[in-house]
């Protein structure tokens, strides 16, 4: 196993900004699952979801966050060396969001802005990529990491409905003389399974024909089209029980990290019931894993700082604690990261609004 | 206990208890998907008051070996 080390770095604030309209998960799977719906809800864990409206991007969630983040902080835009957006569901497929980002916000031309097009486990290459950055530049680091997957879901497939949400956030890492808070981060790619969760249609390969935009049945009744996401949910089952738990402990025992020493672990949303489980499996102190995809939704790689954003503040607001970080999914990917993350960082979530 | 935990499979999954036994390849039931199989894990602990690893699910591919750990 590789494991990265970075020191010298800290995050100054994180801000989330979930859609506009709110879905009672029950309510909406009730025409896809009949009298099953509430076992379906149990077994998801996912109460609520956020989507978007119609035209509203991720960029639009994002700098969203990120507005908000600029107003409750004393961060300036100017202080920024650096825009970093990541996501798979980006506003235009070119140019990227984070340049896009650069203007919206007023930060300065002279930064380098790019995206990373990567699923669940995004948050921590955002982190690993800006926390280098920081150094390099001196310079604090806009890391925006949000999807619309809502955009891409099949109203009417029942693996990816009951779950996929939307949500964009805005964190800021900064470079600090402070060399004693060392970030360990480590990477899992197996491309070799990554038709267990994709979408087939509207990339290179396959461009958007009257056959990708046309819904095919498949075997549970489920209708879905080459353009939406496809999900083999028992495959990433799967690849979270067996390949990430080993991922998540193999790391810990190579790096020396005691579980006791873990203040707090911060799962990719995926499932809740599946997250609880990995827990359990990863003999951490069920009080020490935070969880907002109940009330949020599973919003890819963003849910991880949606669910920093939403819960920090209920836990601590002083001190320093050892934070666990986890993302897996599409790819199939998997990342774990082990920051330090201080109680005065700056947190916080809000609905968006279209013209605030 | 065998008879109680293939009953209660049998209801979980909505079939005929008769066309339910140890050997059952649960995945080939009509029933089936991947939030069946969360539910299943679920359903069984709290019923049964057992604990079943997390990386040990997806090799459980009959309910014989689902049933060791309820015994």
């Amino acid at each position: 196993m590789n494991t990265v080390k970075v020191s010298g770095i800290k995050i100054e604030a994180v801000y989330a900004c979930v859609p506009d309209n709110v879905i009672d998960n029950t309510t909406a799977c009730k025409p896809l699952f009949g009298d099953s719906v509430e076992t379906v809800i149990k077994s998801t864990g996912i109460n609520k979801r956020y989507v978007v409206s119609e035209g509203i991007s991720s960029l639009d969630l994002c700098c969203g966050a990120a507005e908000k983040l600029f107003s409750q902080t004393d961060i300036n835009r100017e202080d920024i060396g650096a825009v970093i957006c990541v996501t798979f569901t980006p506003e235009y497929l070119m140019p990227c969001n984070a340049i896009a980002a650069q203007d919206r916000l007023g930060i300065n031309r002279d930064v380098a802005a790019f995206d990373i097009a990567i699923a669940c486990s995004g948050y921590c290459y955002g982190l690993w990529i800006s926390s280098i950055m920081a150094k390099s530049l001196n310079k604090k680091i806009l890391l925006l990491n949000g999807d619309v997957q809502s955009v891409y879901t099949s109203p009417e497939d029942k693996s990816t409905v009951p779950v996929m949400a939307d949500a964009g956030t805005a964190t800021v890492i900064a470079p600090c003389n402070n060399d004693d808070d060392e970030w360990l981060f480590t990477f899992y790619s197996d491309g070799s399974r990554r038709e267990s969760l994709y979408i087939p249609a509207g990339g290179s390969k396959n461009r958007i024909s009257d056959k990708a935009i046309r819904y095919n049945i498949l075997k549970d009744g489920s209708k879905i089209r080459d353009i939406d996401i496809h999900m083999d949910g028992f495959e990433i089952f799967k690849f979270v029980a067996q390949d990430v738990s080993k991922l998540i402990d193999t790391f810990l025992f190579e790096n020396g990290i005691d579980k006791d020493e873990i203040d707090v672990f911060v799962p990719h949303q995926a499932n809740i019931y599946m997250i609880q489980q990995l827990t359990r499996k990863l003999k951490i102190d069920k009080e020490k894993m935070w969880k907002a995809g109940d009330e949020y939704g599973n919003s890819s790689s963003s849910s991880v700082p949606v669910t920093i954003a939403s819960q920090k503040n209920k836990y601590f607001n002083s001190g320093k604690k050892n934070m666990l970080l986890s993302g897996f999914g599409g790819g199939l990917s998997a990342t774990v990261g082990y920051i330090t993350f201080y109680g005065s960082t700056s947190c916080g979530i809000f609905q968006y609004c279209k013209k605030g | 206990m065998e008879e109680r935990f293939l009953t209660f499979v049998a209801k979980l999954f909505n079939v005929d208890r008769a066309n339910v036994s140890l050997d059952t390849e649960y995945m080939s039931l009509p029933e089936w998907d991947s939030l069946m199989q969360l539910r299943l894990v679920m359903e069984v602990e709290a019923e049964f008051s057992c604990e079943i690893p997390i990386d040990e699910v997806p090799n459980l591919n009959t309910l014989r070996k689902f049933y060791e750990y309820v015994e």
